[in-house]
């Protein structure tokens, strides 16, 4: 079943209703894209702020924030569990049928396909390019937790060239 | 040496039966941007895309799509 009929059909409807199916399919998936790349936005600015924290206390350990944001830290990795499940079984199931088209058809999307594409490469690369940048930076520094540090930043890395490449590219 | 393209007749196809950008898109369950993407020339659609595009319009994939050499 076609989600929105043509325009042929849609003119044997009156003006307003004919006019209204044909903006309610544009605005359907026009804000879906919307709240995805607000959601993408918001995934950027958490990551940055967790990295960045998770950074700084590899690189002083001894500060109180470390202390009390160690265990905050160790539940990440559940919440990021936790999220990635919600996400799949929100996809898939009872909720991904055919009134979910317009979310089908914006996820599954060629050019954000190609936009992601080029994010996993621009990703890949510059956590390949960070390491002897790392390497030669960390080892002229008196630090403790090195491979710790190293580790946390090819992540933090990563994750924001890949947020930030896909919502250029993917830009409306 | 010939440089093989793509060209498309997406868009007039789709005027002469007086649709938009996002009504051929919900038909061919993608987005206004993938459908603005391809008759801009800056997207090739797979062939899944492609089939669907022609369903949608009710013609074949050779009609909206077609190789054009053009030299270096």
């Amino acid at each position: 079943m076609r989600y929105i009929s043509s325009t042929r059909e849609t003119r044997r409807l009156p003006t307003t209703v004919a006019t209204t199916m044909k903006h309610d399919a544009l605005d359907v998936t026009e804000t879906l894209t919307c709240f995805a790349r607000r959601g993408l936005w918001l995934a950027l600015l958490l990551i940055l702020l967790l990295g960045v924290y998770a950074v700084l206390t590899n690189v002083f350990p001894q500060s109180s924030a470390a202390h009390y944001g160690g265990w905050l830290m160790s539940l990440l990795p559940i919440a990021i569990v936790f999220a990635i499940v919600w996400l799949r079984s929100s996809l898939h199931g009872e909720n991904a049928n055919a009134a979910n088209s317009p979310m089908h058809a914006v996820l599954h999307d060629e050019l954000r396909q190609i936009s992601l594409h080029k994010a996993y490469r621009a990703a890949f690369f510059s956590m390949l390019l960070c390491q002897p940048i790392l390497g030669f930076t960390l080892t002229s520094m008196p630090l403790s937790a090195t491979p710790q540090i190293m580790a946390t930043v090819t992540v933090l890395v990563g994750a924001c060239v890949f947020l930030t490449t896909f919502l250029l590219c993917d830009r409306p | 040496m010939p440089i093989e393209r793509l060209r498309t007749h997406l868009k007039v196809q789709r005027a002469m039966r007086d649709l938009t950008q996002a009504d051929l898109a919900a038909m061919s369950g993608t987005t206004r941007k993938s459908i603005n993407a391809i008759e801009m020339g800056r997207m090739v659609p797979s062939t899944l895309l492609a089939l669907k595009l022609a369903r949608a319009l009710n013609v074949s994939v050779e009609t909206l799509f077609v190789l054009a050499d053009a030299e270096d």
